[in-house]
Protein backbone atom coordinates (compact mmCIF):
# COMPACT_ATOMS: atom_id res chain seq x y z
CA UNK A 1 0.00 0.00 0.00
CA UNK A 2 1.41 3.36 -0.98
CA UNK A 3 0.52 6.44 0.95
CA UNK A 4 0.32 10.18 0.72
CA UNK A 5 0.16 12.25 3.88
CA UNK A 6 -0.74 15.92 4.11
CA UNK A 7 0.72 18.21 6.73
CA UNK A 8 -1.06 21.52 6.46
CA UNK A 9 1.04 24.45 7.59
CA UNK A 10 0.08 26.35 10.70
CA UNK A 11 2.42 29.34 10.32
CA UNK A 12 4.83 28.01 12.95
CA UNK A 13 7.54 27.25 10.43
CA UNK A 14 9.79 24.99 12.43
CA UNK A 15 6.86 23.11 13.98
CA UNK A 16 5.46 22.49 10.46
CA UNK A 17 8.75 21.26 9.00
CA UNK A 18 9.43 19.03 12.01
CA UNK A 19 5.99 17.45 11.71
CA UNK A 20 6.76 16.59 8.08
CA UNK A 21 10.14 15.11 8.96
CA UNK A 22 8.69 13.35 12.01
CA UNK A 23 5.82 11.69 10.16
CA UNK A 24 8.10 10.55 7.34
CA UNK A 25 10.58 9.15 9.87
CA UNK A 26 7.81 7.24 11.66
CA UNK A 27 7.13 5.41 8.40
CA UNK A 28 10.77 4.44 8.06
CA UNK A 29 10.22 1.39 10.16
CA UNK A 30 10.38 -1.60 7.89
CA UNK A 31 12.44 -2.78 4.96
CA UNK A 32 9.25 -3.02 2.91
CA UNK A 33 8.84 0.71 2.84
CA UNK A 34 10.06 2.26 -0.39
CA UNK A 35 11.32 5.77 -0.97
CA UNK A 36 10.01 8.44 1.36
CA UNK A 37 9.73 11.87 -0.14
CA UNK A 38 8.83 15.20 1.45
CA UNK A 39 7.72 18.12 -0.73
CA UNK A 40 6.90 21.67 0.25
CA UNK A 41 3.80 22.58 -1.73
CA UNK A 42 3.43 26.04 -0.24
CA UNK A 43 0.42 25.60 1.99
CA UNK A 44 1.34 22.06 3.09
CA UNK A 45 4.09 19.49 3.18
CA UNK A 46 3.34 16.33 1.25
CA UNK A 47 4.90 13.08 2.46
CA UNK A 48 4.83 10.33 -0.16
CA UNK A 49 5.68 6.77 0.78
CA UNK A 50 6.27 3.97 -1.68
CA UNK A 51 5.99 0.28 -0.79
CA UNK A 52 4.25 -1.24 2.19
CA UNK A 53 3.55 0.98 5.16
CA UNK A 54 4.65 -0.38 8.56
CA UNK A 55 1.86 -1.49 10.87
CA UNK A 56 3.32 -0.12 14.06
CA UNK A 57 5.95 2.20 15.49
CA UNK A 58 9.59 1.20 15.65
CA UNK A 59 10.54 0.97 19.37
CA UNK A 60 14.11 1.91 18.40
CA UNK A 61 12.87 5.48 17.93
CA UNK A 62 12.64 5.89 21.67
CA UNK A 63 16.11 4.64 22.52
CA UNK A 64 18.15 7.22 24.39
CA UNK A 65 20.09 9.67 22.21
CA UNK A 66 21.24 13.29 22.42
CA UNK A 67 18.28 14.51 20.41
CA UNK A 68 15.76 13.68 23.15
CA UNK A 69 17.64 15.76 25.67
CA UNK A 70 17.72 18.70 23.26
CA UNK A 71 13.98 18.63 22.57
CA UNK A 72 13.04 18.65 26.22
CA UNK A 73 15.80 20.93 27.46
CA UNK A 74 13.29 23.57 28.58
CA UNK A 75 11.26 21.06 30.58
CA UNK A 76 12.05 20.86 34.25
CA UNK A 77 11.29 17.44 35.59
CA UNK A 78 9.93 17.46 39.10
CA UNK A 79 9.83 14.44 41.34
CA UNK A 80 6.30 15.24 42.49
CA UNK A 81 5.02 15.95 38.97
CA UNK A 82 1.66 14.43 38.15
CA UNK A 83 2.33 14.46 34.45
CA UNK A 84 4.45 11.72 32.92
CA UNK A 85 7.84 12.64 31.48
CA UNK A 86 7.43 14.03 27.95
CA UNK A 87 9.57 11.39 26.31
CA UNK A 88 7.41 8.63 27.80
CA UNK A 89 4.39 10.62 26.70
CA UNK A 90 5.60 10.72 23.07
CA UNK A 91 6.22 6.99 23.13
CA UNK A 92 2.76 6.22 24.52
CA UNK A 93 0.97 8.55 22.08
CA UNK A 94 2.77 7.17 19.05
CA UNK A 95 2.42 3.55 20.12
CA UNK A 96 -1.29 3.83 20.92
CA UNK A 97 -2.36 6.14 18.13
CA UNK A 98 -0.05 5.30 15.24
CA UNK A 99 -2.81 4.15 12.88
CA UNK A 100 -4.98 7.08 13.86
CA UNK A 101 -2.09 9.48 13.11
CA UNK A 102 -1.68 8.01 9.63
CA UNK A 103 -5.41 8.16 9.06
CA UNK A 104 -5.80 11.80 10.10
CA UNK A 105 -2.82 12.87 7.99
CA UNK A 106 -4.21 11.04 4.95
CA UNK A 107 -6.99 13.61 4.98
CA UNK A 108 -5.91 16.81 3.15
CA UNK A 109 -8.33 18.77 5.31
CA UNK A 110 -6.65 17.97 8.63
CA UNK A 111 -5.18 20.99 10.41
CA UNK A 112 -3.42 20.74 13.77
CA UNK A 113 -5.37 22.39 16.54
CA UNK A 114 -3.42 25.18 18.26
CA UNK A 115 -4.58 27.31 21.15
CA UNK A 116 -3.88 28.79 24.58
CA UNK A 117 -6.15 26.38 26.38
CA UNK A 118 -6.67 22.87 25.13
CA UNK A 119 -8.03 19.71 26.64
CA UNK A 120 -5.45 16.94 26.36
CA UNK A 121 -3.14 19.24 24.38
CA UNK A 122 0.64 19.43 24.70
CA UNK A 123 2.88 22.48 24.96
CA UNK A 124 4.87 23.42 21.85
CA UNK A 125 8.33 23.69 23.37
CA UNK A 126 10.85 26.32 22.32
CA UNK A 127 12.95 23.58 20.77
CA UNK A 128 10.03 22.75 18.48
CA UNK A 129 9.10 26.33 17.66
CA UNK A 130 10.35 29.31 19.56
CA UNK A 131 7.47 31.55 18.44
CA UNK A 132 4.99 29.37 20.31
CA UNK A 133 6.82 29.88 23.60
CA UNK A 134 5.71 31.95 26.55
CA UNK A 135 6.41 35.66 26.41
CA UNK A 136 7.25 35.73 22.73
CA UNK A 137 4.10 36.95 21.05
CA UNK A 138 2.50 39.20 23.62
CA UNK A 139 3.44 42.75 24.41
CA UNK A 140 4.32 43.29 28.05
CA UNK A 141 2.71 46.45 29.36
CA UNK A 142 3.23 48.20 32.68
CA UNK A 143 5.12 46.90 35.66
CA UNK A 144 2.94 43.90 36.46
CA UNK A 145 4.78 40.65 35.89
CA UNK A 146 3.17 38.49 33.27
CA UNK A 147 4.89 35.51 31.76
CA UNK A 148 2.77 35.42 28.62
CA UNK A 149 0.79 32.43 27.52
CA UNK A 150 2.07 29.15 26.19
CA UNK A 151 0.60 27.64 23.05
CA UNK A 152 -0.62 24.07 22.96
CA UNK A 153 -1.35 21.71 20.12
CA UNK A 154 -3.12 18.38 19.72
CA UNK A 155 -1.08 15.52 21.07
CA UNK A 156 -0.66 13.67 17.76
CA UNK A 157 0.84 16.66 15.95
CA UNK A 158 3.01 17.32 19.00
CA UNK A 159 4.33 13.76 19.11
CA UNK A 160 5.38 13.67 15.47
CA UNK A 161 6.97 17.12 15.78
CA UNK A 162 9.00 15.76 18.72
CA UNK A 163 10.22 12.87 16.55
CA UNK A 164 11.14 15.35 13.81
CA UNK A 165 13.05 17.46 16.30
CA UNK A 166 14.94 14.51 17.81
CA UNK A 167 16.10 13.12 14.48
CA UNK A 168 16.35 16.14 12.18
CA UNK A 169 16.98 19.25 14.25
CA UNK A 170 20.57 20.44 14.47
CA UNK A 171 21.40 22.11 17.77
CA UNK A 172 24.35 24.38 18.37
CA UNK A 173 24.91 26.12 21.65
CA UNK A 174 27.12 29.13 22.32
CA UNK A 175 28.05 30.92 25.51
CA UNK A 176 24.76 32.82 25.59
CA UNK A 177 22.53 31.24 22.95
CA UNK A 178 21.16 27.96 21.67
CA UNK A 179 20.46 27.70 17.97
CA UNK A 180 18.09 25.13 16.47
CA UNK A 181 18.29 24.59 12.73
CA UNK A 182 16.44 22.46 10.26
CA UNK A 183 16.64 22.68 6.45
CA UNK A 184 13.27 23.37 4.85
CA UNK A 185 12.43 20.26 2.80
CA UNK A 186 11.56 21.79 -0.58
CA UNK A 187 11.79 18.40 -2.26
CA UNK A 188 13.79 15.81 -0.36
CA UNK A 189 14.23 12.08 -0.04
CA UNK A 190 14.01 11.31 3.62
CA UNK A 191 17.38 9.80 4.41
CA UNK A 192 19.36 12.57 2.73
CA UNK A 193 18.62 15.25 5.35
CA UNK A 194 19.53 12.67 8.01
CA UNK A 195 22.83 11.96 6.26
CA UNK A 196 23.48 15.69 5.97
CA UNK A 197 22.78 16.12 9.68
CA UNK A 198 25.10 13.22 10.49
CA UNK A 199 27.82 14.72 8.28
CA UNK A 200 27.38 18.11 9.90
CA UNK A 201 27.45 16.69 13.41
CA UNK A 202 31.07 15.64 12.73
CA UNK A 203 31.94 19.17 11.66
CA UNK A 204 32.56 22.09 13.96
CA UNK A 205 30.18 24.99 13.44
CA UNK A 206 31.70 28.17 14.85
CA UNK A 207 29.56 29.30 17.78
CA UNK A 208 30.95 32.72 18.67
CA UNK A 209 27.52 34.20 17.92
CA UNK A 210 24.16 32.99 16.66
CA UNK A 211 24.67 34.85 13.33
CA UNK A 212 28.06 33.29 12.76
CA UNK A 213 26.71 29.83 13.66
CA UNK A 214 23.81 30.25 11.22
CA UNK A 215 26.03 31.49 8.39
CA UNK A 216 28.67 28.83 9.06
CA UNK A 217 26.02 26.11 9.16
CA UNK A 218 24.70 27.23 5.75
CA UNK A 219 28.23 27.19 4.31
CA UNK A 220 28.92 23.73 5.75
CA UNK A 221 25.56 22.44 4.55
CA UNK A 222 26.22 23.70 1.01
CA UNK A 223 29.68 22.08 1.08
CA UNK A 224 28.24 18.77 2.31
CA UNK A 225 25.55 18.82 -0.38
CA UNK A 226 28.15 19.65 -3.05
CA UNK A 227 30.35 16.79 -1.87
CA UNK A 228 27.41 14.40 -1.85
CA UNK A 229 26.36 15.49 -5.33
CA UNK A 230 29.87 14.73 -6.53
CA UNK A 231 29.43 11.20 -5.20
CA UNK A 232 27.07 8.99 -7.18
CA UNK A 233 23.61 9.23 -5.66
CA UNK A 234 20.37 8.28 -7.37
CA UNK A 235 18.21 11.14 -6.26
CA UNK A 236 19.17 14.59 -5.13
CA UNK A 237 17.29 16.71 -2.65
CA UNK A 238 16.42 20.39 -2.80
CA UNK A 239 16.35 22.85 0.07
CA UNK A 240 15.42 26.49 -0.31
CA UNK A 241 16.09 27.74 3.19
CA UNK A 242 17.13 26.90 6.72
CA UNK A 243 14.54 27.37 9.43
CA UNK A 244 16.24 28.65 12.56
CA UNK A 245 15.21 29.36 16.12
CA UNK A 246 17.37 31.12 18.68
CA UNK A 247 17.03 30.78 22.44
CA UNK A 248 18.97 32.83 24.97
CA UNK A 249 20.64 31.19 27.90
CA UNK A 250 19.69 32.65 31.25
CA UNK A 251 20.35 31.64 34.83
CA UNK A 252 17.23 29.49 34.60
CA UNK A 253 15.55 27.96 31.58
CA UNK A 254 16.48 29.25 28.10
CA UNK A 255 14.27 32.09 26.92
CA UNK A 256 12.96 32.67 23.37
CA UNK A 257 15.03 35.09 21.34
CA UNK A 258 14.03 34.95 17.67
CA UNK A 259 13.79 32.89 14.57
CA UNK A 260 12.97 32.82 10.89
CA UNK A 261 13.95 31.40 7.55
CA UNK A 262 17.41 31.93 6.14
CA UNK A 263 17.38 31.65 2.34
CA UNK A 264 19.95 29.42 0.64
CA UNK A 265 19.88 31.19 -2.72
CA UNK A 266 23.38 32.64 -2.19
CA UNK A 267 24.75 29.18 -1.47
CA UNK A 268 22.94 27.90 -4.58
CA UNK A 269 24.60 30.64 -6.65
CA UNK A 270 27.99 29.65 -5.27
CA UNK A 271 27.50 26.02 -6.19
CA UNK A 272 26.47 26.82 -9.75
CA UNK A 273 30.02 27.94 -10.41
CA UNK A 274 32.84 25.38 -10.68
CA UNK A 275 35.00 27.52 -8.35
CA UNK A 276 32.14 28.07 -5.90
CA UNK A 277 33.06 25.06 -3.81
CA UNK A 278 36.56 26.49 -3.29
CA UNK A 279 35.02 29.81 -2.27
CA UNK A 280 32.88 27.99 0.30
CA UNK A 281 35.92 26.12 1.59
CA UNK A 282 37.75 29.41 2.02
CA UNK A 283 34.85 31.00 3.93
CA UNK A 284 34.57 27.81 6.00
CA UNK A 285 38.24 28.15 6.93
CA UNK A 286 37.76 31.81 7.90
CA UNK A 287 34.88 30.85 10.19
CA UNK A 288 36.74 27.89 11.65
CA UNK A 289 39.41 30.38 12.71
CA UNK A 290 36.80 32.61 14.36
CA UNK A 291 37.59 31.32 17.84
CA UNK A 292 40.93 33.15 17.89
CA UNK A 293 40.29 36.60 19.31
CA UNK A 294 41.44 39.58 17.29
CA UNK A 295 41.40 40.05 13.55
CA UNK A 296 40.48 36.42 12.81
CA UNK A 297 37.37 36.68 14.95
CA UNK A 298 36.44 39.98 13.34
CA UNK A 299 36.84 38.32 9.95
CA UNK A 300 34.46 35.52 10.97
CA UNK A 301 31.89 38.11 12.10
CA UNK A 302 32.22 40.15 8.92
CA UNK A 303 31.97 37.14 6.60
CA UNK A 304 28.90 35.93 8.51
CA UNK A 305 27.32 39.34 7.93
CA UNK A 306 28.20 39.07 4.26
CA UNK A 307 26.66 35.58 3.95
CA UNK A 308 23.48 36.81 5.61
CA UNK A 309 23.33 40.00 3.57
CA UNK A 310 25.77 40.08 0.63
CA UNK A 311 25.77 43.85 0.16
CA UNK A 312 28.62 45.97 -1.19
CA UNK A 313 29.00 47.57 2.23
CA UNK A 314 29.45 44.17 3.91
CA UNK A 315 31.88 43.07 1.21
CA UNK A 316 33.99 46.20 1.68
CA UNK A 317 34.15 45.48 5.41
CA UNK A 318 35.28 41.90 4.70
CA UNK A 319 37.96 43.00 2.27
CA UNK A 320 39.26 45.77 4.55
CA UNK A 321 39.64 43.32 7.42
CA UNK A 322 41.08 40.61 5.21
CA UNK A 323 43.78 42.85 3.82
CA UNK A 324 44.77 43.88 7.34
CA UNK A 325 44.90 40.23 8.37
CA UNK A 326 47.01 39.56 5.30
CA UNK A 327 49.43 42.37 6.15
CA UNK A 328 49.88 40.93 9.64
CA UNK A 329 50.38 37.53 7.94
CA UNK A 330 47.40 35.93 9.63
CA UNK A 331 45.69 34.72 6.47
CA UNK A 332 46.55 33.48 3.00
CA UNK A 333 45.68 35.33 -0.20
CA UNK A 334 42.65 34.26 -2.23
CA UNK A 335 42.89 32.39 -5.49
CA UNK A 336 41.38 34.47 -8.27
CA UNK A 337 38.53 32.16 -9.31
CA UNK A 338 36.93 31.68 -5.86
CA UNK A 339 37.16 35.43 -5.20
CA UNK A 340 35.42 36.04 -8.52
CA UNK A 341 32.54 33.82 -7.41
CA UNK A 342 32.23 35.90 -4.26
CA UNK A 343 32.28 39.13 -6.26
CA UNK A 344 29.65 37.88 -8.69
CA UNK A 345 27.27 37.66 -5.76
CA UNK A 346 27.88 41.07 -4.23
CA UNK A 347 24.59 42.91 -4.47
CA UNK A 348 24.77 46.26 -6.22
CA UNK A 349 24.14 49.16 -3.90
CA UNK B 1 26.52 39.56 -12.84
CA UNK B 2 27.25 42.24 -10.26
CA UNK B 3 28.89 45.60 -10.91
CA UNK B 4 31.66 44.53 -8.57
CA UNK B 5 32.48 41.56 -10.77
CA UNK B 6 32.34 43.67 -13.95
CA UNK B 7 34.87 46.06 -12.45
CA UNK B 8 37.05 43.25 -11.12
CA UNK B 9 37.27 41.78 -14.63
CA UNK B 10 38.25 45.11 -16.20
CA UNK B 11 41.89 45.19 -17.32
CA UNK B 12 42.56 48.72 -16.02
CA UNK B 13 41.29 47.74 -12.56
CA UNK B 14 43.26 44.49 -12.73
CA UNK B 15 46.49 46.33 -13.61
CA UNK B 16 46.11 48.99 -10.94
CA UNK B 17 45.02 46.31 -8.45
CA UNK B 18 48.16 44.32 -9.20
CA UNK B 19 50.25 47.46 -8.67
CA UNK B 20 48.52 48.00 -5.33
CA UNK B 21 49.23 44.40 -4.34
CA UNK B 22 52.96 44.87 -5.03
CA UNK B 23 52.92 48.23 -3.26
CA UNK B 24 51.57 46.80 -0.02
CA UNK B 25 53.79 43.71 -0.19
CA UNK B 26 56.56 43.10 2.33
CA UNK B 27 59.92 44.72 1.66
CA UNK B 28 61.76 41.39 1.73
CA UNK B 29 59.64 40.27 -1.24
CA UNK B 30 60.20 43.43 -3.25
CA UNK B 31 57.15 45.29 -1.91
CA UNK B 32 57.08 48.76 -0.39
CA UNK B 33 54.72 48.25 2.57
CA UNK B 34 52.78 51.25 1.27
CA UNK B 35 49.84 50.97 3.66
CA UNK B 36 49.15 54.70 3.40
CA UNK B 37 47.85 54.31 -0.14
CA UNK B 38 45.69 51.41 0.98
CA UNK B 39 44.10 53.36 3.82
CA UNK B 40 43.62 56.44 1.64
CA UNK B 41 41.93 54.32 -1.01
CA UNK B 42 39.62 52.73 1.57
CA UNK B 43 38.38 56.07 2.81
CA UNK B 44 37.95 57.83 -0.52
CA UNK B 45 34.43 59.22 -1.03
CA UNK B 46 34.52 61.75 -3.88
CA UNK B 47 36.01 61.95 -7.36
CA UNK B 48 38.52 64.71 -6.56
CA UNK B 49 39.73 62.71 -3.53
CA UNK B 50 40.06 59.63 -5.72
CA UNK B 51 42.21 61.48 -8.26
CA UNK B 52 44.37 62.90 -5.47
CA UNK B 53 44.81 59.44 -3.90
CA UNK B 54 45.75 57.93 -7.28
CA UNK B 55 48.25 60.71 -7.87
CA UNK B 56 49.93 60.10 -4.52
CA UNK B 57 49.85 56.35 -5.03
CA UNK B 58 51.49 56.59 -8.45
CA UNK B 59 54.20 58.85 -7.08
CA UNK B 60 55.00 56.38 -4.31
CA UNK B 61 54.72 53.43 -6.67
CA UNK B 62 57.08 55.07 -9.12
CA UNK B 63 59.78 55.46 -6.50
CA UNK B 64 59.19 51.86 -5.43
CA UNK B 65 59.60 50.50 -8.96
CA UNK B 66 62.76 52.54 -9.47
CA UNK B 67 64.23 51.11 -6.30
CA UNK B 68 63.18 47.59 -7.32
CA UNK B 69 64.85 47.90 -10.71
CA UNK B 70 67.99 49.46 -9.18
CA UNK B 71 68.33 46.66 -6.62
CA UNK B 72 67.59 43.91 -9.16
CA UNK B 73 69.47 44.80 -12.34
CA UNK B 74 67.93 43.30 -15.44
CA UNK B 75 64.46 42.98 -13.89
CA UNK B 76 61.58 45.27 -14.75
CA UNK B 77 58.83 46.21 -12.32
CA UNK B 78 55.21 46.08 -13.40
CA UNK B 79 53.63 49.47 -14.15
CA UNK B 80 50.08 50.30 -15.20
CA UNK B 81 49.87 52.21 -18.47
CA UNK B 82 48.50 55.69 -19.18
CA UNK B 83 45.53 54.04 -20.88
CA UNK B 84 44.82 52.10 -17.67
CA UNK B 85 44.82 55.36 -15.76
CA UNK B 86 42.39 57.01 -18.19
CA UNK B 87 40.11 53.95 -18.16
CA UNK B 88 40.18 53.83 -14.37
CA UNK B 89 39.10 57.46 -14.10
CA UNK B 90 36.30 56.83 -16.60
CA UNK B 91 35.14 53.81 -14.61
CA UNK B 92 35.15 55.83 -11.39
CA UNK B 93 33.03 58.49 -13.11
CA UNK B 94 30.47 55.99 -14.34
CA UNK B 95 30.36 53.46 -11.45
CA UNK B 96 31.35 55.65 -8.51
CA UNK B 97 34.63 55.88 -6.62
CA UNK B 98 33.63 53.66 -3.69
CA UNK B 99 32.99 50.54 -5.75
CA UNK B 100 36.04 51.12 -7.99
CA UNK B 101 38.24 51.45 -4.89
CA UNK B 102 36.72 48.23 -3.51
CA UNK B 103 37.48 46.41 -6.79
CA UNK B 104 41.08 47.68 -6.72
CA UNK B 105 41.56 46.45 -3.16
CA UNK B 106 39.97 43.11 -4.10
CA UNK B 107 42.79 42.60 -6.60
CA UNK B 108 45.26 43.17 -3.83
CA UNK B 109 43.76 40.12 -2.07
CA UNK B 110 44.49 37.82 -4.98
CA UNK B 111 47.46 35.47 -5.06
CA UNK B 112 49.67 36.42 -8.06
CA UNK B 113 49.39 33.94 -10.87
CA UNK B 114 52.46 32.21 -12.28
CA UNK B 115 54.54 34.54 -14.41
CA UNK B 116 53.10 37.70 -12.85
Amino acid sequence: MEGQFFLNKTGFEMFDALRAYGLAYLLKNSDDIGDLRIQDLGHLYLVSAGGKLPLNVNPQLFVDNDGWGQVFQTVRERKDAKKKPPRKDVEEILSAEYQEILKTHSDPGFHPVIGNVMKDGRAIYQSIDVSAAKGFREEKKGVTYHEGSQLYTDKRSWAIACIGSVFFNYHRGGSDFILNLVPNPTDVWLMQPRQIRDDLSKENVCNISANVALAHYSVKMASVIARRKAAPMGQSSKYDSIIFNVMRRTGQQPKPSGGGKFGLSLMGQFLQDPAGFDALEKIDMIMNNGYAKGIKQELAFSFAEFIIHPSLRNFIRCEDLYIRARISKNVLLWNKKPLEVLLKNVQDA
Amino acid sequence: MSKMHDLFSNSAVANFGAALRYAIGKREYGGAEDYTSLVELEYVEKMDQFIEVLKKFLRRYDSQTRRYERERPGKFAFKPSDKDLKDLIMLAESYGVKIVSAALIAHALVRPEKGE
